[in-house]
């Protein structure tokens, strides 16, 4: 048996043995910061190897470790989003404690492997404070800045409160179903009506989810930490951590919670989990675009602009079934992708011109026309506009979401979040307009830090990343068919 | 390639063009305009192809598929409808692309221009060829965007980009409402593609309401794009870019998209009539308005702007009363005739170092002696002088009105008095009388890469009334000999407000009188500003509100790189946020168990 | 148990663990903390887990409170000074608390199992250090290995936050 688990848990072996290798180097001494860094991402790409070799269906302890196509799948996404985020670290930290920082970043990177490929709530809540507390440490992890020290600390509270809740929750379903198991959660969950302690219960539990993925009202965190925490951090917090957060929150509420999935129609709204996230959605999609609007600052837009996108990814959950898990998991990637892919526009742009307010983005497409034109690419994906993955993102979620209640049900929510991507233009739009119209104040005209053969690297993974985008707009088809044969 | 089909060459070949300059000729201005130029001409002798073989779609593939939901095929709609607007598209899409060869001959930006032309007549194309919903409103926005880009193409020039977002802002609103119609049309039909929607009508019927709520949201997208009341704010904005871009935007091609948009649909919109009654008083509404605001303009291009509002909302009004013949009909008339206008007011800016005020002009017609006459039949034309094409196609609106709508036909009529006053100003003032500045009196006729087109643009115009002419493009609405007397009132019509003009602004040096409420334009930008305004501060109250306990900590210095351990750490952050957002937090869950559990 | 004593040391339980929020006294806070832990052996005793209970009062409040004591001791942490109240706060966050305690308490009141006495506890065959063992080493046994690699990022974290960063 346990041969067959190191078998099956290879790729997180593979990571967390790159991850102690890579502490071993980080203390050995101070210069060896670039081979971490290539240490880190080497171990990352044979993880991926790892999960390629793996079979195709298995199951570890009832549930505790599950191998599908689709934890397979994204698991290698969440491979990925971490390499992009050691190529993030190499240009925006300074040498000094690199070892560290990048063995965090693969230990929450076993923990988001753990997430995705678990269909136990026990196991889920260890994989969550596994990936929270390496989260919060890298969140405030420069001490020179004492906006990181916030970011940490709003996330680390927030986080362990949210994390209690869930324990809360998950106790009540354990004491009313007998099992953590999510399989045979549903199967109790058939047999019996739903008990309104067991709501509670649910509740409580999503309420850990809620906030991971940012929404509001639990979103608070979200904008001091993505401000303040270094940018690596907040790009693997807001694309990594939200992608996983979401395939586990649509296994435990359809696999697990499935029978208790309520309705969300408009006219005919049923108690269930569907109406509690379709609250959390609406809710989200309207204050976060609207206090996007009043931003100054881009990684706090960005934020609100988060918030905004877990309501829109939340529709295809609020929807069910398969094609709207299929829609949801579609939009999370394109999302992490292309958010991944902005925080490195604005690390650099931090690097140059040493902050991240708007004002400092004035003139980029003069000074450098790639970066402006990767970022105008995420921007417009963002704000969902064709030919970009983005576009097809909402168009599936929203349409997922239309057909999945009889008699358009849902059409209220897919009105409100419509309305939500229409406003989300214009701040998308305002960030280009100061890249591409403002000119440049001349008193920052010296630039802080002139580039690297780290700046070189990122700018090439950033013009990966465009691509990708480009091209998941062109042909959503390709990764849509993946995901819908991986959702059984 | 997909398969052999002209139309597919037609589609992509500016899509190609636009790419090759943006990754290799950008540094060479010659080639760029050159590759563009090469591109929409073999378009328009693949469009000229198809119209004369009459060919057929051709098979569609499957592009996109979202397995259980829908499938969105990569398919090209070929009928009467697009292989005439293929035609109108690419055909004055060329001969805007060889004038902006003379009229940008020295702009810095050339090579960007030129690939965002190519850009835009690749999205325009794709618009007229899409057979489904999807693609249709992927190249709309698409459409939109590259307007966006032309439009603030000096966009060092405030007022230009400030015309760029507001049109790109204006068409999300209009698209807003589009998508979700888009979705609703599709909830119930379970299709996108025009062809399989047809035959699963009934299913729409038997719930009006929700047919009503589908259509008019579908209409918001035309509105939007062609600029209907009260969506119309940003085309006379949109007169800041390039002149060129002008005529493209305003003749046949983005304005005209709503329209042929909603012909392409009319078989959706036909079945609710309260839909068609509210879109025939829009149309209606615009026509009006644009033509009392443009009789006190005195900018050369706005007032050809607001002609454009007036002459599109006579073509939605055609939709309105259920016959989209007309509608297509003063469309394809209207391409011609307003592209000429517009590219001869740029020969004349051009002439006069891009003055545009009207009364700095005067006496242009003894230098400008081409332009005088090819602008002279273009502006018959738009007032609707017979033998020229306007009068036909507009003729055939007034008479659908007068058959179905008496107080639509009234209105339809004043406007067309109008049209002949303001137009007849236009000409007076500009061409007539006296040279009234130093520019105008040295003026020079343009060369011959500009008047060329106006010279081709001009012959389509005289023509083009011939029904012969026109009948091998749109299907012209059966003349009803019971209707003698529209012809009658609307020539009536032009003569009454061409001579009214002609005998109020001859030998004036300046205006004869002045209407504050229509020199404004109604004050709706001063209203829609003022909304604006209103909106901002209440958004920013409510971000204040839910932002607020964080932007106080924004001013805490900097660290020193010292230890500190939580307490230190707690120092910093303030206090009163914690606690504010623990409130929250709480109050969340509290809400959530309590929505969930207990109602 | 008797119900009797259940109460109790519930009461216990609770009552001393709000002592360790409200007590400005770091000492008085951290004896609290152990008594709390003592109820819920207790607690956990009275569930026959006795297993867990001995460990609870071995390494909770035995080893890791003492450690706890000497921490404070060590770096003479001081009573923290009275910091004015803000009312309305505390109104608020009081009035969250009972809110939720209430929609909680009210749920289970009306579930219909809780009226009910508990059926008894199957006897368990093996003994007790047996059975977690191999729950831990059988059953449970990523969760645990996984555990470990929490403890090491708790570690790297402690570390990282806490060093003195030489300028």
């Amino acid at each position: 048996m346990y041969i067959e688990l190191l078998k099956l848990a290879s790729p997180e072996t593979v990571v967390v043995v790159t991850a102690l290798v890579v502490l071993a180097l980080g203390l050995a001494n101070e210069r060896t910061a670039g081979l971490c860094s290539g240490v880190a991402a080497a171990g990352l790409l044979f993880a991926v190897a790892a999960v390629l070799m793996l079979p195709q269906q298995a199951t570890l302890f009832h549930g505790m470790l599950v191998i599908t196509p689709l934890t397979s799948l994204f698991k290698i996404i969440c491979l990925v989003l971490a390499f992009f985020t050691v190529i993030l670290a190499r240009a925006d930290l300074s040498s000094r404690n690199r070892g560290e920082y990048l063995a965090l970043v693969l230990l929450a990177t076993i923990g988001l492997m753990l997430l995705v490929g678990s269909e136990e709530l026990l196991m889920i809540f260890i994989g969550l404070e596994l990936t929270g507390l390496s989260l919060y440490v890298m969140a405030g992890f420069d001490k020179t800045d004492v906006r990181s020290a916030e970011a940490g600390l709003k996330y680390f509270l927030f986080g362990s409160t949210a994390s209690a809740f869930t324990l809360f929750g998950i106790s009540f379903i354990y004491g009313m179903t007998g099992t953590t198991a999510l399989a045979a959660i549903g199967q109790k969950l058939t047999t019996a009506p739903v008990q309104p302690l067991l709501f509670v219960g649910i509740v409580m539990t999503l309420i850990g989810f809620a906030f991971k993925i940012a929404a509001a009202p639990f979103h608070l965190w979200a904008p001091d930490t993505y401000q303040g925490a270094p940018v690596p951090s907040a790009a693997f917090i807001a694309s990594g951590s939200k992608v996983a957060s979401f395939v586990v929150l649509g296994k435990i509420v359809l696999v697990g919670f499935g029978p208790a999935q309520g309705s969300a129609a408009w006219h005919a709204m049923v108690a269930g989990w569907a109406p509690v996230l379709a609250a959390l959605a609406a809710l989200s999609i309207l204050i976060g675009n609207l206090v996007a609007l009043a931003q100054t600052n881009v990684r706090r837009l960005l934020a609100y602009s988060a918030v905004a996108h877990a309501g829109y990814t939340l529709l295809g959950l609020v929807a069910g079934g398969r094609e709207g898990f299929s829609a949801t998991l579609f939009y999370t990637t394109v999302y992490a992708f292309t958010l991944v892919g902005a925080f490195g526009v604005v690390a650099l742009v931090r690097r140059e011109t040493g902050g991240d307010d708007l004002k400092n983005f004035s003139g980029l497409s003069s000074r450098s026309p790639l970066l402006a034109g990767c970022m105008s690419i995420f921007m417009l994906s963002l704000a969902g506009l064709p030919p970009l993955a983005g576009f097809f993102g909402k168009f599936y979620l929203f349409s997922a979401a239309l057909r999945a209640v009889d008699n358009n049900g849902l059409l209220w929510l897919v009105a409100i979040a419509l309305f939500g991507s229409l406003i989300s233009l214009y701040y998308y739009l305002m960030v280009l307009k100061v890249i591409f119209v403002d000119e440049k104040s001349s008193s920052t005209t010296q630039p802080l830090n002139p580039s690297t053969s780290a700046d070189f690297l990122q700018e090439i993974s950033l013009t990966v990343l465009a691509a990708v985008v480009l091209f998941l707009g062109v042909m959503p088809g390709t990764l849509v068919a993946r995901i819908i044969a991986a959702v059984q | 390639m997909i398969d052999n089909n002209i139309a597919w060459y037609v589609l992509f070949a500016p899509l190609i063009a636009a790419a090759l300059i943006v990754v290799f000729t950008r540094r060479s201005k010659g080639l760029s305009s050159f590759l563009s130029c090469a591109a929409v001409l073999a378009s328009f002798a693949g469009a000229c192809l198809i119209f004369a073989r009459k060919e057929d779609a051709a098979p569609a593939l499957n592009w996109i598929e979202f397995p259980g939901l829908f499938v969105v095929p990569l398919g090209l709609v070929l009928d009467g409808l697009s292989r005439m607007m293929l035609v109108v598209v690419t055909g004055i899409g060329a001969l805007i692309h060889i004038y902006s060869l003379g009229y940008m001959r020295n702009d810095e930006g050339k090579s960007r221009y030129f690939a965002a032309l190519s850009l835009f007549m690749f999205a325009m194309l794709g618009i007229v060829l899409s057979n489904n919903f999807v693609m249709l409103f992927i190249f709309w926005e698409l459409v939109g965007f590259t307007s966006y880009v032309l439009i603030g193409h000096w966009f060092d020039r405030d007022a230009a980009a400030e015309a760029a977002k507001k049109a790109f802002i204006t068409n999300r609103i209009g698209d807003f409402g589009f998508m979700l119609g888009i979705l609703m049309i599709w909830a119930t039909t379970g299709s996108v593609v025009f062809a399989n929607i047809a035959p699963r009508l009934s299913i729409l019927t038997s719930n009006p309401g929700f047919l009503t709520a589908a259509a008019l949201l579908i209409f918001c997208g035309a509105a939007g794009k062609s600029a209907q009341f009260p969506l119309h704010v940003w085309l006379p904005d949109a007169m800041e870019g390039p002149t060129p871009v002008s005529a493209l935007i305003h003749a046949a091609t983005m304005v005209a998209a709503g329209v042929y948009m909603l012909a392409r649909v009319a078989f959706i919109i036909q079945l609710s009539p309260v839909a068609l009654d509210v879109i025939v008083w829009i149309g209606t509404i615009t026509a009006v308005m644009a033509a009392l605001i443009a009789t006190q303009q005195n900018d050369i291009k706005r007032i050809l702007a607001y002609s454009t509002l007036s002459q599109l909302g006579y073509m939605v009004m055609a939709i309105g009363l259920s016959s989209s013949d007309a509608a297509i009909y003063h469309l394809f008339t209207h391409a011609f005739f307003k592209a000429l206008l517009f590219l001869g007011a740029g020969s004349v800016i051009v002439a006069l170092h891009h003055e545009q005020d009207i009364w700095e002009m005067g006496g242009l017609s003894r230098n400008l002696t081409i332009t005088f006459v090819t602008f002279l039949v273009g502006a018959l034309a738009l007032m609707g002088c017979p033998p020229f094409s306007g009068f036909f196609s507009k003729d055939a609106i007034l008479a659908l009105a007068y058959e179905h709508n008496m107080p639509i036909f009234v209105l339809a009529l004043g406007t067309a008095f109008l049209t002949a006053f303001y137009v007849t100003r236009l000409l007076v003032v500009v061409f007539l009388g006296h040279p009234r500045s130093h520019a105008a009196r040295i003026s020079r006729e343009s060369p011959l890469v500009m008047t060329g087109p106006l010279i081709v643009l001009a012959l389509l115009v005289i023509f083009g009334g011939s029904t012969f002419f026109t009948g091998q493009f749109v299907s012209v609405p059966p003349e009803h000999d019971v209707f003698e007397k529209v012809p009658l009132l609307a020539i009536g019509a032009l003569v009454l407000g061409a001579g009214f003009a002609f005998a109020l602004y001859r030998n004036r040096p300046r205006e004869a009188f002045d209407i504050g409420f229509l020199r404004q334009k109604f004050y709706i930008d001063e209203i829609y500003s003022w909304l604006i305004d209103r909106t901002q501060e209440l958004l920013a109250r409510i971000s204040a509100f839910f932002d607020r306990w964080i932007i106080d900590t924004a001013g805490v210095g900097g660290a020193s790189g010292g230890t500190w351990g939580i307490g230190a750490l707690l120092r910093f952050v303030q206090v009163g946020n914690l606690q504010a957002y623990s409130f929250f937090f709480g109050l969340g869950v509290v809400a959530l168990i309590y929505f969930a559990v207990f109602r | 148990m008797s119900p009797f004593l259940f109460w109790i040391f519930a009461g216990l339980m609770l009552v001393f663990g709000a002592g360790v929020v409200l007590n400005r006294n770091p000492v008085a806070s951290a004896l609290s903390l152990v008594v709390s832990f003592l109820g819920l052996a207790a607690l956990f005793m009275s569930l026959d887990a006795y297993f867990i209970g001995i460990i609870q009062v071995l390494v909770y409040a035995g080893a890791v409170m003492v450690l706890f004591l000497f921490i404070i001791m060590l770096l003479d942490l001081r009573a923290e000074k009275l910091r004015k109240i803000n009312w309305l706060a505390s109104a608020g966050g009081i009035a969250v608390a009972v809110a939720l305690s209430v929609q909680i308490l009210y749920v289970i009141g009306n579930f219909r199992f809780s009226q009910q006495p508990f059926p008894p506890l199957a006897r368990s065959t093996v003994d007790d250090v047996h059975h977690v063992g191999s729950l831990l080493f059988e059953n449970y046994n990523l969760p645990f290995q996984i555990i470990g690699v929490l403890v090491l990022v708790a570690t790297i974290g402690v570390v990282v936050l806490s060093k003195r960063e030489l300028r």
